[in-house]
């Protein structure tokens, strides 16, 4: 229960309180022991815009467990299924992401449905029918307005929360 | 030195668990009020107000992204003016050479949904006053190829916006039609004021913020203290894939704001916008509220807990009503075609869903963004 219900506030505090374990615990720096994410995290560098933050690691980690926690969580499979087709090797692994991806997100009446305008969903459906009856190569910038999209509905309504709640965080530690 | 440490350790576990407890008592005593609504209805417009009212307002960063958010949505309806025009004349988008964007044979298509985005059954004069003339190509061109909507409003892109919005009356006609395709009333606004917020030291004021049209997803929440008073608020989304979400937030409601926006009678839900063929009889934003408070009211949960029925853009509304009859949302309605009987009508439509006499029920109106009890 509580891996899905814990807020950012959580996650940094528990954060902070493992590094100054760690610190006595092994008598090294923790910067020494996990140098990347340690730099990260105090510089939280990532805050500087919503790209920055979903390419770098612990920035996602954070983001994600921001979205889940005001209920946005829908978002994040998204990012996931979607990475996972833009990174697919083989035409076959292509065709099996995107339809998994279509079914979940594209779907009317889906679990999952994403908050898209008919016509940029249309569009898209059509593209993939197409290619479904077609056989024809799959673009792999196909589902991009859907990225698009989903940047656009993060900017709106979670990105100046998510960032000023960790502005107060590293402000009040 | 060992029984100092204990002691500080002592004070401090005291205070922490003092600080814990003032939390719990004011968690207790805060109310816990519920905005919800179809989508559009102006959930998060309420929400915005009440920030700016009784709340700190709205700071820099803030504002700064409410001036991407008004850039978006100048661009998105743009865009959707200028796409629904070519499909109605079926008329190529100019400089679009990709096959794929060409329409399908009827055999492609099985679902009815899709084939229906691209069938608008009008007369050839009809569809005449939406062609846009050649020489807005090269506009039309510049706008379409902006992808990712939150584009910062160049020089360039304000000259291309004004001259569609003030001299191409096939953008115009279509705007008329807006109520069918999605587009927010209040891009009429900033596309009459394309110059100010076009201007790289724009800032955003109250009413352009108001104004600024988004579609929510999650939850917000935020605490206002009204006298000796504690509100909880929660703005939700109103689309249909987010009303999914609501039962998350149904836990200790003191009570729930509806919100329904009055001049949704005649607009097409979001999820159903496709083209200017769409039947607002059939389906449109009130005939959604209804289902939507008819289904809220239904909750176990709230059976006993108190409703605020706000009904929105009482303003808008009132110009609305001269042109448009309720009746495609109320056939029974046999009134005059005027503001007070159409909007006592409605409140009293609504009212009459609750089948719980002794829940409390109140009803309020807004004017231009300012709440009102009655609106007469």
């Amino acid at each position: 229960h509580f891996k899905h219900t814990y807020t950012v506030r959580v996650k940094y505090c528990l954060e902070r309180i493992y590094i100054c374990a760690a610190r006595v615990m092994t008598g090294q720096e923790y910067d020494v022991l996990f140098q990347n994410r340690y730099a990260s995290l105090l510089n939280a560098t990532f805050l500087r815009s919503l790209p920055d933050c979903l390419e770098d690691s612990l920035g996602r980690e954070y983001l994600f467990r921001f979205l889940v926690q005001s209920f946005s969580g829908d978002l994040i499979s998204f990012y996931e299924r979607f990475k996972d087709f833009r990174g697919a090797v083989t035409e076959s692994e292509r065709k099996q992401i995107g339809s998994r991806l279509v079914m979940e997100f594209l779907t009317p009446d889906a679990k999952r449905e994403l908050m898209i305008s008919q016509d940029i969903k249309n569009k898209i459906m059509i593209k993939w029918k197409k290619i479904e009856n077609k056989a024809k190569e799959i673009p792999a910038d196909i589902f991009d307005p859907l990225y698009e999209w989903m940047i656009t509905t993060i900017q709106d309504n979670s990105w100046l929360l998510f960032k000023s709640t960790l502005e107060n965080l590293h402000i009040s530690v | 030195m060992g029984g100092c440490m204990s002691d500080s350790q002592d004070t401090t576990d005291r205070n922490v668990e003092r600080e814990i407890e003032k939390d719990k008592k004011q968690d207790t005593r805060a109310h816990k009020l519920l905005l919800l609504g179809a989508g559009g209805s102006g959930k998060s417009t309420f929400f915005k107000q009440l920030k700016a009212i009784h709340g700190e307002g709205h700071n820099d960063r803030e504002k700064e992204g409410f001036k991407r958010q008004i850039h978006g949505q100048v661009v998105e309806s743009i865009q959707l003016l200028i796409r629904q025009c070519k499909t109605v004349t079926k008329d190529p988008l100019p400089g679009i050479k990709d096959e794929d964007d060409e329409p399908f044979g009827n055999d492609d298509l099985d679902d009815a949904r899709l084939s229906n985005s691209l069938k608008v059954e009008m007369t050839e004069t009809e569809i005449a006053q939406f062609k846009i003339a050649k020489e807005f190509d090269q506009s039309c061109q510049y706008l379409l190829e902006i992808h990712g909507s939150r584009s910062a409003l160049t020089e360039q892109l304000v000259t291309h916006v004004k001259s569609l919005w003030n001299e191409c009356p096939a953008i115009q006609a279509m705007f008329e039609h807006r109520n069918k395709i999605g587009i927010p009333d209040s891009s009429a606004f900033f596309f009459n004021d394309i110059e100010r917020i076009g201007r790289s030291d724009y800032t955003p004021d109250h009413k352009d913020i108001v104004l600024a049209r988004y579609r929510t997803t999650g939850m917000t929440e935020k605490e206002f203290h009204i006298k000796d008073a504690v509100f909880k608020v929660l703005d939700v989304g109103g689309q249909r894939n987010e009303r999914k979400k609501w039962i998350h937030f149904f836990d200790g409601v003191t009570a729930v704001l509806f919100v329904v926006s009055l001049t949704c009678y005649d607009e097409v839900p979001f999820e159903d916008v496709t083209d200017l063929a769409a039947d607002v009889t059939l389906m449109n934003s009130m005939l959604e509220s209804i289902k939507v408070f008819e289904d809220t009211l239904d909750f176990e949960c709230f059976q006993k807990t108190g409703f605020i029925l706000f009904f929105n853009k009482a303003d808008l509304m009132q110009e609305k009503i001269k042109r448009v009859p309720i009746t495609n949302a109320f056939p029974n309605y046999k009134g005059p075609q005027e503001f007070k009987p159409s909007v006592d009508y409605i409140s009293k439509y609504f009212l009459s869903l609750n089948r719980v006499p002794e829940r409390e029920m109140l009803l309020r109106f807004f004017f231009e963004y300012v709440l009102f009890v009655n609106y007469w």
